[in-house]
């Protein structure tokens, strides 16, 4: 091997005139070392004027720029051995003469990108490659083998800033393909053609350190300065916001917190405690809400609210009101209890023997239990996530139990009589059978304000939620639930998040069994939203389950036998969210964590307790031994009864893993790498300033701890690395063009320690926009850019954020169009899967290295997702996608990409995480949704979780549940914090185990099975193809309808539609299903745009899927007229939600229109002029200009009550929204009426239409 | 020898060898289903061996069809087709014909597993419907060596 570069060689090379011909270019060459933008860039961040800098490039130039370092590492690839090559490629460094022109020097160079580049400048560099170019201050020996012979002496002259070394193609040595290992030893005959000159990186980086430190760095000091101040001032930006930590604890919980030290990790829940906490703050990190986030101007509800910023929903209302009245939950019960006693299951009845109601008695001093929460208000359900006994709904504090609990009962819920005493006169069976009638329309609006206890008894009936049809000129929001009134939900939950609350408002259980005759039924969304179904099981295991929002099964009764599962007609499966930001959330860290032993189940609150000594597992039902010290109660830290210990009471509980659960290795570092596309369309778009500002504002919040590591690696058709050592000066660009076989120009330094190069990543994050901004380049080497990527962090794991911006065309991983514009209507779509294996097994390359890859698409044409999107989808990343980006052209979507950011960058982030699903025997997962790679039957491998990542398992039922009464599903999720900690979350739900069809009826959660249809949809137009996944769907609807209408005697289907009140979303949600992007027909659909969609099937949170296939839409003139939300001191106007139909506009309204990732503000052209003015700040609806995406700040009731209306909503989701304000004469009002899916368009019917349609297929 | 024994000497090895194969499938398969190997090496170790698998096939039908052996053909050709089919039809962003991320999906590995066994009955039957041919053939060859001795001795008990 080539020893360093002799200090002594820079001396001659600088001495060297430069000769005249190579002056013009050597500015290009600088240029074109870095690209002819680089040129500019480096400059600016030097400080020094333009011509300045030049000369001082070209000086060097002559043999190289000054500040550039051009190894030409094509020398060493023809030419030897590798370890010869080695020296070459150092040799190269010191190379200025080869500027930029790589390509033309390569043989295989596409000609496109020659242009570029002086082709001058090439020749000589060709005429080189046989020897060391004449003027270049060439270290002869140093070369070795290199047939650039030339320079690599420069480098000793070199400044600092920025040394772009170009590493040609053709010249690698072939022993590239080698990965290389970050501690490799220099002298390995295997590694890599290391392009930077030093390849130990004690002999280089000194060289090249030196140097830049004795001439150069004065010249140059005043460009260091310069990267600071820009940083300094966009750090205010960032820290502006303050770390929302405290604030996100619940008002309830926030003594319990105080005590605790919320180590501000970006990831909040973690405390470093040992033993048992209550973790209080969640993860505080990215907290802003995304009103916040954005640049949208703050609501004045913001400054007082307490945002749970992560979760992007409010913390749930102060103790005191929750705990508010004791009565109501009773008396909702009640009525809940009217059900027709055929449901056994249902209620708390006593607790089985095995869990005690002791357990619950006395709460545990450490954990302060939150009073229960009126069942039918708006509690914060979060089961999983609160102290285990606190958040039940049903469980007010022990003492206040409900009466019911008292009476000792026998183990299995026997009949409900309990309920029926204390709720009184069990009048409500008899109603509830009946279809709706006239009872309920009489019922007048709700009271707007307030909460109201719903009456009890016998007023159950007239009090119940109504279900008026249209014919009754209700005002839509005003008619159902009128006494359970959208306040009560205000107080937990924003839109986004009651929808899942399990018990909202009155909804009460007998509306399980009501019948719904669709085609009389209007009004079916109640107005605060979709329920959930209740999980009918005995008290104690209902109070503890998991919390829907993160475990939750499309049938909350599963179905015996699988006959009885096809008789039902409906899928059956789980969706899960399992890393969901959680505002509380118990740790324990213990040495033992009690397992069974054959089947590995965690232990959870479903076991059987034989006695004190054994537990029986509740999936495989073997008996095991408890552990001595699961006795030990950690919150209260006495030995007791096992039921005390958290495992037991929460259904969601995360676990310090001790040093068993390492994996191999210790746990791995955080490493994030980003990509980035600077290609011309990728620098037209103009992100890459929004990109860079914003991770330069969050550098200091991205997870992260002393051992982070980052980098940073540009493409277009060549890969351009940067050498991050905190020792330079300057960031030194490594540029590789060789994309076929490519290989890592400098074994380390490429990424590097966050903390001690923060300066150097800023320096690069602040020249990055302009280094490349005068890039013409148009191919993108994605394929080469991620093989080179996944070399480069393979040996630790961690994160690639990718930003793409066009189709990949060039190297590995090349595609091509596919997508043929006049086909965007036609009902069949083709090329909806991937075209090349390339991005996938590169995926599982990755996925096996504990590397993920997120996407971010910013493509205006077509990109080909489909194909691209394996990179993410099989190694557990993320894919956001923003369609036709452009930072001028349209700022709303640049917003969304900022906030969408800043949230990616600072939210938690778990690595090398495994999951694992268990269930009961007899049940067996049939597929997996979302993604992940699935290594095992169970396994899945996700080399990266991230918090907004949904799953979705569809289950089969193998064999017979007859001899189970519950059925228990356990998702595991073992991961590395960005602290290094080893930590397995886990969340168990327990679900009751029914012979009756009626009851898988009663039980079915519709939103839950059409979140499993979407995914199945999805992949079944990618097997199959879309018309067969539309026609699958219409099928579920019609099968379902049939199946139920089965159930009744026929006196009740003749001339109607019927179908249980549980599922009487279900047709309508299919219907705005075929109208949803991903499976649409008729209306012009980008491929790339539908992929997308199908992919956010598959791996968005049920709420948020829901959310975007049928959108909320609000009518904003009727704002506060109708209920106020209250939200932690913070009270927010809200208002009823509309079904998705143009009847429901009127021209006098203003409405808004809420799809997750994005939102309009719709405004009648009969508006008031006074609404005009109030909110929109104009005279009259005339004067609303066009492409308005804001809303101004203005200081009056109506435009303050609008603002906190739509920031509340707007952070009822982690990630951006674009926001649009549209006139109803607009051009894109379109685009807001497409959204009216209960309409009928020229392609499709409409929901009327669709019922009809459905009665047609179900008598037949 | 005449052709119909090398063709049957051919088929008998031909089919010897996948029978190994499939069997070799199903016991990768199985160890995937018991959790021994992971689903990227199992489908690697798979992979390599279809297209041998689908060639040895479709040599063999083609000689069979070449040799004029129609009904032996007609048997035969179903599973090769079929195994064409399968390799022809698979989608283009498949890693393979077993695609380690689909495998666990849709009970493809069962599904699999099924279509495995059925081709080992089939390969188990066609290699003793082969055997028997080729001992047919080889019987028939000494027999009509046999039926030509008779006309030697004379020749060399001329030559004596």
């Amino acid at each position: 091997m080539n020893k360093s570069i002799p200090p002594s060689v820079p001396g001659p090379l600088h001495g060297k005139p430069q000769s005249p011909s190579q002056t013009p270019f050597s500015q290009s060459a600088l240029n074109g070392s870095s690209y002819p933008t680089s040129n500019a860039t480096m400059q600016s961040g030097i400080g020094g004027p333009p011509n300045q800098v030049r000369p001082n490039v070209q000086g060097p130039m002559g043999n190289g720029p000054p500040n550039q370092v051009r190894p030409y590492v094509q020398g060493p690839m023809g030419n030897g051995p590798p370890n010869q090559v080695r020296p070459n490629v150092q040799g190269p460094m010191g190379n200025g003469p080869f500027p930029s022109q790589h390509q033309a020097a390569r043989p295989g160079f596409p000609p496109t990108s020659v242009p570029q580049y002086n082709t001058q400048q090439i020749r000589p560099v060709q005429g080189q490659s046989g020897g060391p170019p004449p003027n270049t201050g060439i270290n002869r020996p140093q070369m070795g083998a290199s047939m650039y012979g030339p320079p690599s002496s420069q480098t000793g002259q070199m400044p600092p800033t920025s040394n772009i070394q170009q590493i040609r193609p053709g010249m690698r040595p072939p022993m590239t393909n080698i990965q290389q290992r970050p501690g490799f030893p220099g002298g390995m005959p295997n590694r890599p053609p290391l392009v930077n000159g030093p390849q130990q990186p004690g002999i280089g980086s000194p060289m090249r350190m030196g140097q830049p430190s004795v001439s150069t760095a004065p010249s140059y000091s005043g460009s260091q300065p310069s990267p600071g101040p820009p940083r300094m001032g966009a750090l205010p930006v960032g820290t502006g916001i303050p770390p929302t930590i405290s604030q996100n604890n619940q008002p309830g919980t926030s003594q319990q917190s105080d005590g605790l030290p919320v180590p501000y990790h970006g990831q909040g829940q973690y405390s470093h405690q040992v033993g048992m906490q209550l973790t209080p703050g969640l993860t505080p990190n990215n907290s802003e809400p995304t009103s916040r986030r954005s640049s949208r101007t703050p609501s004045p509800m913001n400054n007082s609210q307490t945002m749970d910023a992560l979760e992007g929903q409010f913390t749930s209302a102060p103790l005191g009101e929750q705990a508010k009245p004791m009565t109501p939950p009773l008396s909702q019960e009640i009525q809940g209890r009217g059900t027709p006693p055929k449901q056994p299951t249902y209620s708390q009845h006593g607790p089985p023997p095995n869990v005690k109601s002791p357990v619950y008695g006395p709460p545990p001093t450490g954990m302060p239990q939150r009073p229960g929460p009126p069942s039918g208000s708006s509690q914060n359900y979060s089961m999983g996530t609160g102290p285990p006994s606190g958040p039940t709904n049903f469980k007010p504090g022990p003492p206040t139990g409900p009466p019911n609990y008292n009476l000792p009962q026998g183990p299995q819920p026997g009949p409900t009589q309990n309920m029926y005493q204390s709720s009184g006169p069990p009048s409500g069976p008899t109603n509830f059978g009946m279809p709706p009638t006239s009872g309920q329309y009489g019922q007048p609006p709700p009271p707007p304000t307030g909460y109201q206890p719903p009456p009890t008894g016998p007023n159950t009936m007239p009090s119940r939620p109504g279900y008026p049809p249209s014919s009754q000129g209700l005002p839509p929001q005003q008619q159902m639930y009128g006494q359970t009134g959208p306040q009560q939900q205000g107080d937990g939950y924003g839109s986004g998040q009651y929808n899942n609350m399990p018990n909202v408002g009155g909804m009460s259980l007998t509306d399980d069994s009501r019948v719904v005759n669709l085609l009389q039924e209007k009004q079916l969304i109640p107005a605060d939203g979709i329920e959930n179904p209740k999980i009918k099981l005995h008290n104690d295991f209902k109070k503890v389950n998991c919390s829907p929002d993160i475990l939750r099964c499309t049938l909350t009764s599963i179905p015996q036998t699988s006959s009885l599962l096809n008789k039902s007609r409906l899928p059956l499966g789980i969706l899960i969210h399992p890393f969901k930001d959680l505002s509380q959330l118990p740790v324990i860290q213990s040495n033992v964590i009690v397992r069974c032993r054959s089947c590995r189940t965690y232990i959870n609150p479903f076991v059987y307790f034989v006695d004190q000594r054994r537990w029986k597992c509740n999936l495989c039902y073997r008996v095991n031994e408890l552990p001595e010290e699961f006795n030990f109660d950690p919150v209260t830290k006495t030995y007791g009864e096992p039921q005390r210990r958290p495992e037991i009471k929460s259904a969601t509980i995360e676990f310090i893993a001790p040093s068993e659960y390492m994996v191999i290795r210790p746990p791995q570092p955080a490493v994030y790498l980003y990509l980035l596309d600077v290609s011309f369309n990728a620098i037209e778009t103009g992100y890459l300033n929004t990109f860079c500002q914003t991770l330069l504002d969050e550098l200091d919040k991205i997870p992260s701890d002393s051992r982070t590591q980052i980098g940073f690696l540009c493409y277009d058709c060549a890969l351009y690395f940067f050498n991050l050592e905190e020792n330079l000066s300057q960031p030194q660009m490594l540029i590789v063009s060789d994309v076929d076989d490519v290989f890592l120009p400098c074994p380390d330094n490429l990424l590097v320690n966050l903390q001690e190069s923060k300066e150097m990543v800023s320096d690069l994050l602040n020249q990055l926009p302009t280094l490349f901004e005068s890039n013409r380049e148009t191919g993108s080497a994605l394929g080469a850019a991620l093989q080179a990527a996944y070399k480069l962090i393979h040996s630790t794991g961690g994160r690639i954020t990718v930003v793409q911006t066009v189709l990949p065309t060039i190297g590995p991983g090349g595609l091509e169009n596919r997508e043929d514009p006049n086909q965007r209507t036609t009902k069949n779509v083709t090329n909806l899967g991937p075209s090349t294996d390339f991005y996938k097994k590169l995926a599982l390359d990755c996925s096996a290295q504990q590397v993920a890859v997120d996407l971010f698409m910013l493509n205006g044409q077509y990109a080909d997702i489909s194909s691209i999107s394996c990179i993410s989808k099989y190694s557990g990343g993320c894919i956001h996608y923003f369609p036709s980006f452009h930072c001028v052209k349209n700022p709303s979507l640049t917003e969304k990409f900022e906030t969408d950011l800043r949230r990616y960058l600072t939210r938690k982030i778990g690595f090398e995480a495994v999951m694992r699903i268990r269930c009961t025997k007899g049940l067996s997962i049939h597929t997996f949704h979302g993604n992940f790679f699935v290594r095992s039957t169970d396994l899945l491998s996700l080399p990266n979780i991230n918090p907004d990542a949904g799953f979705g398992m569809q289950m089969s039922i193998e064999d017979a549940l007859t001899e189970n009464s519950v059925v228990c599903f356990q998702a595991a999720l073992l991961y590395t914090s960005s602290k290094g900690e080893r930590r397995i979350r886990v969340h168990t739900m327990c679900l009751p185990v029914t012979n009756q069809l009626s009851e898988i009826y009663a039980g079915a959660d519709q939103q839950a099975i059409i979140g499993l249809l979407a995914k199945m949809g999805a992949d079944r137009s990618v097997t199959a193809s879309l018309p067969d996944a539309r026609e699958a769907m219409l099928n579920a609807s019609v099968d379902s309808l049939s199946a139920f209408g089965g159930t009744l005697p026929s006196s009740q289907r003749i001339g109607s539609l019927p179908i249980c009140y549980s599922l009487r979303l279900l047709p309508m949600l299919i219907s705005a299903m075929c109208k949803f992007t991903a499976f649409r027909f008729g209306t012009t659909t980008k491929l790339d745009d539908r992929v997308f969609a199908m992919q956010q099937c598959k791996s968005l949170p049920i709420q948020y899927l829901i959310q975007s296939i049928y959108p909320h839409l609000y009518p904003i003139h009727k704002l506060g007229e109708t209920t106020v939300m209250t939200k932690n001191n913070t009270e927010v106007p809200h208002t009823t939600r509309l079904h998705l139909s143009s009847a429901n506009i009127d021209r006098q309204g203003v409405y808004v229109l809420d799809a997750y990732d994005r939102m309009y503000f719709y405004v009648g052209s009969a508006v008031g002029d006074q609404f005009c003015q109030d909110v929109l700040d104009v005279p009259n609806f005339m004067s609303i200009p066009e492409g308005m995406i804001d809303l101004p700040e203005l200081e009056n009731p109506t435009s303050e009550n609008v603002r906190a209306f739509v920031n509340y909503l707007l952070d009822n989701r982690p990630n951006g929204s674009t926001f649009y304000v549209v006139r109803e004469d607009s051009k894109i009002r379109m685009e807001f009426f497409q959204y009216m899916v209960e309409d009928r368009t020229e392609s499709s019917m409409s929901y009327y239409e669709f019922l009809q349609h459905l009665q047609k297929q179900v008598k037949s | 020898m005449g052709v119909d024994s090398w063709l049957f000497i051919f088929s008998v090895i031909d089919e010897g060898a996948l029978l190994f194969l499939v069997v070799y499938f199903v016991i990768t398969l199985s160890d995937l289903e018991c959790d021994y190997l992971n689903a990227t090496n199992c489908c690697d170790k798979l992979n390599k061996w279809v297209l041998v698998e689908a060639i040895a096939q479709c040599v063999l039908a083609v000689l069979l069809l070449i040799t004029g052996h129609w009904i032996l053909f007609l048997m035969y050709a179903p599973v090769t087709a079929w195994l064409v089919y399968k390799l022809v039809n698979k989608l283009s962003g498949d890693i393979g014909m077993y695609d380690p991320t689909e495998i666990h999906n849709r009970q493809q590995l069962k599904t699999y597993m099924k279509e495995n066994l059925i081709k080992m009955g089939s390969h188990l039957i066609f290699f003793f419907i082969f055997l028997y041919w080729m001992t047919i053939s080889l019987l028939n060859l000494t027999k009509s060596a046999k039926a030509v001795e008779p006309m030697f001795p004379p020749v060399e008990v001329s030559d004596l």
